[in-house]
């Protein structure tokens, strides 16, 4: 739930209510973007009121982490204010923002640094932007405490990752402070792993006509990627491995490290942690449009979104000279997400016994079975590598995204115990996902099945339907018959 | 193996001039440790395991006279020499024999200072250093091997 009010001169109010979205983008829907902080969505109600309401004066923002209905904002604010303000619990916890009409039309990205927990740190950045005191007013509602692991607005704490967005108001209120250039400050997104998210956000860059963005932090292992996937953004390199999936290191001990790692280049921009701040797999949104959400696209229409693009490849290609190749990528991010060896062994075998040879990345164990495995270490030796090939089989992973989303290689999609509708392409001519599509997909485990037990995941599609899907779909572009 | 305060790093330094230290196999960060102790303009640390490597990098994320690269040892090489000023001596604490080609495939290696802690010591070096043809063997410092 998300709402807002709209005050104008001469006693026009507009109130509104709007639903993340589940998958619809209804009027009074908002599309629904793990990236995105809660500023976005503030900015995002703003730029709705904006709409209905042109003649605008100020507008009242219900909190984001916050579940609430404009009519209880009409119970906490019932004159049309004249002057900014944030309205608190009695712990100072925000749970509404009075801004002027120029600071969501001018000055929206600032909204995108605020904390939306620390109501007195909030209205330090907002009057340092505004160049206005901002006062807090705190309202006799109790103390809201500390987010949740999970929000009843959805939005995740569990390893407190929300203190990343306080410590990111407090940087952002520095260099105002401190900078009197600060207007020119870059905004950077902190979105710096894992291979697959970097491709999805620099992707997205070029596909958003304006941003508030001109910059993505990303790390070094993964800083061949922007520039591989055409990425409008400039890539701040982050001189530090990624960050565990296992939970061991917060998202927010992470973000502080990576502040510390870059040095300069943390005073030098407006970095917004955008780091999985929801769960993005309720949806079937793409990662890629979750993303452009994040980096400011409204996205309001389902033929917006990737998925209401058509796939216009329809035609046949050339066969190659020599063998029919296929090229593997087997190992996602976790063991859940491995394509089970003795499966892709029966795949491989029997690709063989009809004349077409695998390759697989990073498996050389899997030469007792035929293929030959290749070493691909960054994007230009991968895209070598997929072009040497007539078709690409991977899991849920960058390779795929890569050959697929960027190169637009003939593709099919192994899909275990991630949801294809996430990360997939459009669907067509050249690209098809094949799994089992079971009722336990997605899981969210990573290396024990919660449903059935084991390391494997019984969503993968078996040998025969990935033969049967590659000989399909080889005929089909090829005209290749085994 | 060996450990990298076996030698006496200032000595090497002083007779060297040592800019930077580049170890590979880094591990739980011991080499680091102490070459930070010495006044390197660079120390690079590359670690193949992951866990290792964002472990050592984290305990120094605020030393930025310290560069934690998580990658094989080839590719780690490589991005850590793009970063080097080609005309300074580095001295290198390597593990694995195949380094030394990577290296000499990259860079001139007559100013550079090599320690030497794979398995088996100095079986074979002489063999990769003549392969190289780059290499002053003279300037290795092989480890006594526990091997």
């Amino acid at each position: 739930m998300l709402s807002g009010l709209a005050f104008a001169g001469g006693g026009a109010a507009q109130a509104a209510d709007f639903r993340f979205s589940q998958g619809a983008l209804r009027e009074d829907e908002i599309f629904d973007s793990a990236l995105a902080v809660p500023g976005r969505y503030m900015a995002e109600v703003a730029r709705r009121l904006l709409a209905r309401l042109p003649e605008t004066d100020f507008l009242v923002i219900a909190n984001p982490l916050l579940p609430m209905r404009s009519a209880l904002l009409r119970q906490w604010v019932r004159t049309p204010p004249d002057r900014p303000a944030i309205g608190t619990d009695e712990d100072g916890f925000p749970l509404f923002y009075i801004i002027p009409r120029r600071l969501a039309a001018d000055l929206e990205r600032f909204l995108l640094l605020l904390s939306a927990q620390d109501g007195r740190l909030d209205a330090d950045l907002l009057g340092a932007v505004l160049g206005e005191s901002v006062a807090c007013r705190a309202l006799p509602v109790g103390r809201m405490g500390t987010p949740p692991g999970r929000g009843p607005n959805g939005w995740l704490n569990g390893d407190r990752r929300l203190d990343a967005l306080k410590l990111q108001a407090a940087r952002g209120l520095r260099i105002i402070r401190s900078r009197p250039d600060w207007l020119k400050i870059p905004f950077a997104i902190y979105y710096p792993m894992h291979a697959g998210d970097v491709l999805f956000v620099a992707m997205a860059s070029d596909m958003v006509e304006q941003s508030p963005f001109t910059r993505q932090v990303v790390c070094a292992a993964y800083a061949d990627i922007p520039g591989a996937c055409g990425s409008r953004l400039e890539s701040i390199k982050l001189k530090l491995p990624w960050i565990s999936r296992d939970g061991s290191i917060s998202e927010a001990t992470y973000f502080v490290h990576a502040l510390n790692r870059l040095g300069e280049a943390a005073d030098e921009n407006f970095i917004v942690f955008s780091r999985i701040l929801r769960l993005y797999y309720f949806t079937p949104f793409h990662l890629v449009d979750h993303a452009r959400f994040a980096l400011g696209e409204s996205i309001t229409r389902f033929e917006q979104t990737l998925h209401g693009r058509d796939n216009a490849t329809h035609k046949r290609r050339e066969p190659a000279a020599g063998p029919f190749k296929v090229l593997f990528h087997l190992n996602g991010g976790w063991g859940l997400k491995t394509y089970p060896k003795a499966q892709i062994r029966t795949v491989m075998k029997s690709l063989a016994s009809m004349g077409i040879e695998s390759g697989v990345l990073g498996r050389p164990d899997l030469a007792e079975a035929g293929a030959t495995s290749y070493d691909s270490e960054d994007s230009a030796t991968l895209r070598r590598t997929v072009e040497a090939h007539h078709l690409f089989v991977g899991v849920d992973s960058f390779p795929h995204h890569f050959a697929r989303l960027r190169m637009g290689w003939p593709t099919i999609g192994l899909f275990g115990n991630t949801k294809p509708t996430n990360s997939d392409a459009s669907y067509g001519f050249d690209y098809q996902t094949s799994e089992q599509t079971l009722s336990c997909n997605r899981c969210g485990a990573y290396d024990e099945c919660p449903a059935f037990g084991g390391q494997e995941c019984i969503n993968y599609a078996p040998p025969e339907k990935v033969v049967g899907d590659i000989v399909a779909m080889a005929e089909r572009i090829y005209g290749f018959r085994p | 193996m060996g450990a990298l305060s076996d030698f006496d790093l200032a000595a090497l330094i002083a007779a060297h001039g040592g800019r930077y230290l580049v170890e590979t196999g880094a591990g739980k960060g011991d080499g680091v440790e102490e070459a930070l102790r010495h006044d390197f303009l660079q120390v690079y640390a590359i670690e193949s395991a992951h866990k290792l490597a964002l472990d050592v990098a984290l305990r120094h994320s605020e030393n930025h006279k310290l560069t934690v690269i998580h990658a094989r040892s080839e590719k780690g090489l490589r991005e850590a020499l793009e970063e080097m000023e080609p005309g300074l001596p580095a001295i290198f604490w390597l593990k694995d024999p195949q380094e030394l080609r990577v290296l000499a495939s990259l860079r001139d290696l007559s100013r550079d200072v090599f320690l030497i802690g794979f398995e088996n010591g100095e079986a074979g070096l002489g063999e990769v250093l003549a392969k190289t043809h780059k290499i002053d063997a003279s300037l290795a410092y092989p480890l006594k091997s526990s091997a």
